[in-house]
């Protein structure tokens, strides 16, 4: 019986670290539905990808925090552990064949085993929120207004509503950095929130929050909203993880 | 011209579940539709999650989008809130790949695989501005047809479909396309055309055909009313199945469907012969793939879908004569690498909880069996054959392996019923649990077992030796489960069951004649839709539309039928024939039970004279194992 290139659980030898974009039809997938999409693309781009244990063996990968339905991003990563490597240039062939439309594979490097995962390094992410130029009231004076009302709150109370029930957090703390970015008449903002273990910041909590202070209104939406780069940090200040 | 698509993806943002409304999911077929002849629209009447989880559908879809002349798109029922917001901004049912509006297809084809999906038909026509009925359908209309097992007696929808296709598409397809190209390169009118699908064996064309009604609500008759209606029309069969293609590929949807996996088709039809079972009457002969076919074929989804899962699909994937050599096969390729092989349909044996045992490894969520009645006489009476032993070794066995979870189907309400059989429902259960109990603790676990009891309520079906039958008062199928729900309580057992309103509806329109198309239109009116979900079926709604259109649903549900009556479906032929049916009905009544004709002795169906077909089975059956 041939047996093909993922038909053995093996020892990982090396970790590839994906970088894919989440943006156009893809940006509907949930976190799960990522997670599986992610792991059919590995499976029919035929890597080597190291196998878990256990009855029903499935691919080692691990995931950069989940993103909200809905939200895009430039900046989904994956670490895929390999029983042996292919090279980046290989390993970057091969998926690029394999993903759907909306995952597009922006980078792909191979890191030696035994290095911190994502979880552990992941502490901050960026976002960019385009309120869109339809929305002739998120006029971008009247949203840097609402953005330094909001940095100059003390506490800026958000409830979330889980499945568990209702719990009430103070977003302040969790940003760190929120300014209009300067375009060509459209309001963007450009945010830096907590990733990791301090708290996870939803973005559209945020941009529901600079909307209602600008008083676009319970029910406007930004046009759009995408996850730049994800951030570790360093000496006490936030470096790009890649 | 295209929709708004700026509009669409505003909706999107605030729907549920959005991932089931946009194109671009692996595997779609993208053409260009002003390159090609025809464009054709699979139209699903439930929600994407249930439509993309039918092997049908995606067995056409490949087989359409093979052709160079044609394109072939999807389209499903959009979910209570897609469907007001996209009446509420003015977009009509479109397809998936380009967004193109129904109603600028060539040909709308519908899957008819359960009566309670018929509003969402009417709802999906109305959403796409196409006229319901046929009649008020012109040129610049697309060609609304229809197949699946409710074209067996499609009568309650017939006004609404210009053509249906009894019985298996693989090759018909094909030739209606054929055929609609000619006709409008002859620029045939509507009427001629219909006349030309006709003429396309196993293509029924309700509007060529027409019924009279004898004063007691009866049919006097069915008749063609054109020389190129057939009188029956016969159902296509696939003679083998290797001949024709099955997909190599597999859509890959963007959201988790009901069913997410690899479905291998492992053989179709059923030799069991229960009475009650449209799908083993209607889908005869059996024909089994090769083994070498399936594994060849298993690879290639493997690599084309990346999915981590094979489901051997068919009605009793056990029966399959390779079956062992397949699963070793399969698992052996495949055990490493993270893809599982699954067995959907068990039969009641041991065999096949080794089978199970095989494939599921560490995954013992639970195991379901269907014995389908609770004592052997009315097991006689349905021809199921399984007896008490079976079941009691097929459950020591499952949870001698490590199951803990057992889930029995039965049925009430079937033909000769009596208390006694609903008492035998729960004693079965109760010694199933027993059984559990002596299983699991010489296996020095401190689980309980835990035995489901799902009853489901007896629906009579076209084209079955059941056809005649009544299906029990509402009253009366509560009356049935408020028995069981007293008995079957305490630790380890739980009862589920079907809500009876549903049940009624299904046998109203499974029996039903044209005179219900009034009826389902009434409904659609009053906002009936997705019948088949239990929150969202209105059985006031329904009780109105009936009142309304003058038609008593309880004549079509609930009344005994004589052999002597024309049926509704008369026209329509299955290749079953109608001695067997009776035959088979007389010794249900009796008691006698018929065996299986894979054991060799031919039961006298009809089947392979009428269609010129033959069973076609790899291996010969082995002591134990059919």
């Amino acid at each position: 019986m041939e047996r093909n290139a993922l038909s053995s659980p093996g020892k990982p030898q090396a970790t590839c670290r994906l970088r894919l974009t989440k943006t156009g039809p893809a940006r509907f997938m949930s976190h799960l539905d990522f997670i599986r999409a992610a792991e059919r693309a590995v499976r029919r781009a035929d890597l080597p990808v190291a196998l878990t244990e256990g009855f029903h063996p499935h691919p080692r990968m691990s995931f950069s925090p989940a993103l909200p339905v809905g939200v895009e991003s430039e900046c989904e990563l994956i670490d895929v552990d390999l029983r042996e490597s292919p090279g980046a240039d290989e390993v970057a062939r091969r998926l690029g064949r394999a993903l759907p439309p909306g995952m597009r594979l922006v980078s792909c490097m191979v890191l030696p085993r035994g290095g911190p995962s994502l979880s552990s390094m992941i502490r901050a992410a960026s976002y960019q929120v385009d309120f869109g130029r339809d929305n002739v009231a998120a006029r971008p004076d009247v949203i840097e207004a609402a953005i330094e009302g909001l940095l100059r709150a003390n506490a800026i109370p958000v409830s979330r509503t889980t499945p568990k029930g209702t719990r009430e957090f103070d977003l302040r703390p969790l940003i760190y950095d929120l300014r209009l970015l300067r375009g060509d008449g459209a309001a963007s903002v450009h945010m830096l929130v907590a990733a990791g273990p301090r708290g996870h910041v939803r973005p559209d909590d945020v941009a529901r929050e600079i909307a209602r202070r600008a008083g676009l209104g319970p029910g406007a939406r930004p046009a759009r909203i995408v996850r730049k780069e994800f951030y570790v940090e360093r000496e006490g200040r936030f470096r790009p993880l890649l | 011209m295209q929709i708004d698509s700026r509009l669409l993806d505003e909706i999107l943002e605030v729907v549920e579940r959005p991932a089931r409304y946009v194109n671009g999911e692996w595997n779609a077929v993208h053409k260009r539709l002003d390159e090609v002849d025809v464009r054709v629209l699979l139209a699903f009447p439930d929600t994407y999650e249930v439509g993309m989880s039918h092997l049908g559908l995606k067995i056409l879809y490949y087989i359409l989008n093979q052709r160079d002349d044609v394109a072939c798109e999807r389209t499903f029922m959009p979910w209570v809130d897609m469907h007001a917001a996209m009446r509420d901004k003015g977009i009509p049912l479109y397809s998936l790949e380009s967004r193109l509006p129904a109603r600028e297809f060539d040909i709308l084809g519908f899957s008819l695989q359960y009566e309670l999906s018929y509003t969402n038909v009417l709802a999906m026509l109305d959403l796409a501005g196409i006229p319901a009925r046929s009649e008020a359908r012109g040129a610049d209309h697309p060609l609304v047809i229809a197949g699946g097992p409710c074209a067996y007696n499609p009568e309650p929808v017939a006004p609404f479909f210009d053509a249906i296709l009894l019985g298996e598409g693989e090759e018909a397809v094909g030739e209606i396309v054929d055929e609609y190209k000619r006709a409008r390169r002859e620029s045939l009118s509507r009427r001629e055309m219909l006349e030309v699908l006709a003429r396309v064996p196993g293509v029924y064309v309700p509007s060529l055909y027409d019924v009279e009604y004898r004063e007691d609500g009866k049919i006097a008759r069915i008749f063609p009313t054109s020389p190129a209606a057939a009188y029956p029309v016969q159902k296509r069969v696939v003679r083998d199945l290797g001949a024709v293609p099955f997909p190599d590929n597999f859509v890959v949807p963007f959201a988790e469907i009901i069913h997410d996996r690899i479905m291998l088709e492992v053989f179709r039809g059923c030799t069991h012969g229960c009475r009650f079972c449209q799908a083993g009457m209607v889908y005869r002969p059996v024909r089994e793939r090769d083994l070498d076919d399936l594994c060849e074929l298993a690879r290639r989804l493997v690599t084309s879908t990346g999915y981590e899962e094979i489901s051997l699909m068919s009605l009793s994937s056990a029966d399959y004569s390779r079956i062992r050599e397949l699963v070793s096969n399969l698992l052996q390729r495949y055990s490493g690498s993270g893809v599982a092989v699954s067995l959907p349909s068990l039969r009641v044996d041991s065999f096949s909880v080794d089978l199970a045992k095989e494939v599921e490894k560490g995954r013992k969520t639970g195991l379901t069996f269907a014995p389908e009645a609770g004592t052997q006489r009315l097991r006689d009476v349905i021809n199921k054959g399984v007896t008490r032993n079976d079941l009691l070794e097929a459950v020591r066995a499952a949870f001698a392996a490590g199951w803990q979870a057992v889930k029995l189907y039965f049925m009430i309400g079937l033909p000769t019923e009596t208390e006694d059989d609903l008492a035998g429902i729960v004693n079965l259960a109760r010694e199933v649990l027993a059984c559990g109990r002596e299983e699991l603790k010489r296996g020095h676990t401190t689980r309980s077992p835990q035995v489901t009891v799902s009853v489901s309520s007896f629906v009579p079906k076209a084209h079955t030796p059941f056809q005649w039958h009544p299906q029990a008062p509402m009253e009366e199928l509560v009356a049935k489960q408020d028995y069981l729900k007293r008995r079957l309580r305490g630790k380890g057992l739980k009862l589920a069951w079907h809500d009876v309103k549903a049940s009624f509806l299904e046998a109203v329109f499974s029996r039903g004649d044209r005179r219900l198309a009034a009826a389902l239109e009434e409904a659609a009116a009053l906002g009936c839709r997705f019948d088949a979900w239990h929150e969202e079926l209105r059985f006031d709604k329904w009780q109105e539309a009936f009142a309304r259109s003058g038609v008593d649903p309880k004549f079509y549900a609930n009344t005994h039928w004589s052999y002597d009556d024309v049926l509704p479906w008369d026209h329509l032929s299955a290749g079953v024939s109608r001695d067997y049916l009776v035959a088979e009905s007389r010794r249900a009544a009796e008691g006698v039970p018929t065996p299986d004709c894979r054991l060799g002795k031919c039961v006298k169906c009809g089947v392979c004279p009428q269609l010129k077909v033959a069973p076609r089975i790899l291996a010969r059956p082995v002591e134990g194992v059919s």
